[in-house]
């Protein structure tokens, strides 16, 4: 098992979790929601948004065509899109074929009651008409969140 | 033989032949490789070229067909950007077949006139190790000989065509023409049938027929064999060949008085 | 798998051959189609442009060390009986064994993007050493390995098909739209063989 990075999108294309490892042997390298990621980010949105209309015009009038998993010479992405418009991307190596699994619980289970469940944190992370518009840069930065999603990742780095 | 049949090739010394290798317009491409080490060691004992094409192997020369496709396309694409019309590209086509098939007609008759039967004759396990000279007359002699079974003209028309339905086929596509077949209709008309022209095998089909380069070698061949005719591609396709292609062949009306005299 | 759809996107992004193969496909109108291709040829200078640190970092250390571990040349197996088995050789245009190919072969796509799937349809994407690029879509999600390599070799005897009756044909125009008949029949058997 190898995972690379995780990210979240919310439904105004801000990118509001970012975890990237770079080191294999170590759990915790890496950085979490950095600001040297941010161009990373939008190019990952970009691309998926771009597969994803894709997947809607090939789909023709059934409506319900998301994408699921996307691949490259060097590593997969795995990708979960909520009705309420956030994006949970996953990226592992080649040799995960398919961690929906994983992306629910990292929404069902970890989001949802760190997050959603949480009175005293924003559900919307956009609170300017900007930062609707792609200008955001708040972050999820709920303590109960981070460390799940640490205890859960964790030990698939490796 | 008083009358020696003067070659320009063989008046060339037989060392010289040894260094010349590549393409040899009388026996085909050659197999051996420029410096191949068997080739300059055995000069002195090295048969005449002509004796090489009696080989299997090297009368069954390989052409890469993509390279042939290549240069027939090069040569549609040359005919296309100078003509204005279908009918003008197909001309040139035609045109450019025209002088091949006079040079083939020279060049199939002249290979097929060293007979088989001569081979082991020839062979240089056979001929006395002698000097160099010697042996280099040796094997003038044995040209001479050889052409001296020249094969005849073919003189009716079933004959030549036999002979570009086999021969010249065998020779431009590595196999004989699919069927021959006489005109029920007409006297002077007769059709040579082909399932899958190598030539145009990779065009799709347009309003251009890129087979009247063929129909060219044919009458080239029949023209300067003194059958003056003329010949057109038809494309007929069918269940298992949709690319299946007719040279109808109409010989002009002397051909026909003149065979009729024959007979 | 059935194969839905095939495209071919030239080295600067424009499609020049698109086919259906099935009555259920999706029906775009050729400005999508083009939109499409377009689209795709974008994701995949993307895709190659997003790797994560982490193997870029061992990249770099597999270069140290003189391991190619970090920029390995991947090879794709050879799947047989896949559009072979009724053909005989001379069917085979100028390939004159009795397949296109008969060992596995190195994918040039190291970088960008292969494969995408989703709810319906999974999307191949095959690339040639000069940029040109062959895409199929099918009507199954599979993100099975064994899926993607029938699917680059279905592919990559496509692309043997556009060498014979594409590149041969001295009416075709390199860059511009495919309109040659020869190919879209064989290419019809090759998807039908499947």
């Amino acid at each position: 098992m190898a995972i690379y990075s995780f990210w979240v999108f919310d439904r105004h294309c801000n990118c509001i979790f970012d975890r990237e490892w770079t080191l294999k042997s170590n759990q915790s390298s890496g950085t979490t929601n950095s600001k040297l990621n941010e161009d990373t980010a939008k190019l990952l949105y970009g691309m998926v948004y771009s597969l994803r209309s894709i997947s809607q015009k090939l789909a023709g009038n059934e409506a319900h065509n998301e994408i699921r998993t996307i691949a490259t010479g060097k590593y997969r992405a795995h990708i979960l899109c909520t009705a309420s418009g956030l994006w949970f991307i996953l990226l592992s190596d080649l040799k995960q074929e398919d961690l929906s699994h994983v992306l629910r619980y990292l929404y069902g289970e970890i989001y949802v009651k760190t997050v959603a469940h949480n009175w005293l944190s924003p559900i919307d992370f956009a609170e300017s008409e900007a930062e609707k518009r792609g200008q955001g840069f708040r972050k999820i930065r709920n303590r109960n969140f981070l460390l799940r999603v640490e205890q859960f990742l964790g030990p698939m780095v490796n | 033989m008083s009358q020696k049949i003067i070659n320009p090739s063989t008046s060339v010394a037989p060392a010289k032949h040894s260094d010349s290798t590549g393409y040899d317009y009388t026996i085909g491409p050659q197999q051996t490789l420029p410096n191949a080490p068997s080739l300059s060691k055995a000069t002195t004992s090295l048969p005449s070229v002509y004796n090489e094409s009696l080989h299997a192997s090297a009368r069954n020369p390989q052409v890469s067909l993509a390279a042939y496709a290549f240069l027939f396309q090069e040569l549609v694409t040359q005919a296309r950007n100078a003509s204005k019309s279908v009918s003008e590209i197909e001309l040139r086509l035609h045109r450019n077949g025209y002088h091949l098939g006079i040079r083939l007609l020279e060049l199939l008759n002249f290979r097929s006139s060293v007979s088989p039967g001569s081979k082991n004759f020839f062979k240089p396990g056979n001929s006395s190790q002698g000097v160099n000279v010697a042996s280099s007359a040796f094997q003038e002699d044995s040209l001479a000989q050889g052409i001296a079974n020249m094969k005849r003209r073919d003189l009716r028309m079933v004959e030549i065509l036999q002979f570009i339905h086999g021969t010249v086929w065998s020779y431009l596509f590595g196999r004989v023409g699919d069927d021959l077949v006489k005109s029920s209709e007409r006297e002077n008309e007769f059709m040579i049938i082909d399932n899958s022209p190598l030539l145009t095998r990779f065009i799709s089909s347009t309003n251009v027929q890129c087979d009247f380069f063929v129909c060219g070698i044919i009458e080239g061949i029949l023209d300067s064999a003194s059958f003056p005719c003329n010949v057109t591609a038809h494309s007929v396709p069918e269940q298992n060949f949709d690319q299946k292609v007719v040279f109808v062949v109409r010989f002009e009306p002397q051909v026909l008085e003149r065979e009729a005299l024959r007979s | 798998m059935a194969i839905q759809t095939i495209l071919v996107i030239n080295r600067s992004g424009g499609l020049v051959y698109q086919r259906d193969f099935l009555p259920s496909a999706a029906k775009l109108t050729s400005n999508e189609y083009l939109i499409l291709a377009g689209t795709l040829q974008g994701v995949v200078a993307i895709a190659s442009q997003i790797a994560p640190k982490s193997l870029q970092i061992s990249a770099k250390q597999g270069a140290k060390t003189g391991s190619e571990l970090g920029d390995a040349t991947q090879t794709v197996p050879y799947v047989g009986s896949l559009g072979s088995s009724a053909a005989s050789a001379a069917d085979l245009g100028s390939f004159l064994g009795p397949d296109f190919f008969n060992e596995s072969f190195t994918s040039w796509n190291t970088k960008g993007l292969k494969h995408v799937t989703t709810d319906q349809n999974s999307l191949f994407l095959y690339q040639t050493l000069t940029g040109l690029k062959f895409v199929a879509v099918s009507t199954q999600n599979t993100t099975n390995a064994m899926a993607v390599s029938i699917a680059e070799n279905l592919l990559r005897k496509a692309y043997c098909l556009y060498a014979d009756y594409v590149m041969k044909n001295p009416f075709y125009e390199p860059e511009m739209p495919i309109r040659c008949e020869l190919f879209d029949k064989k290419l019809g058997e090759l998807v039908a063989q499947l």
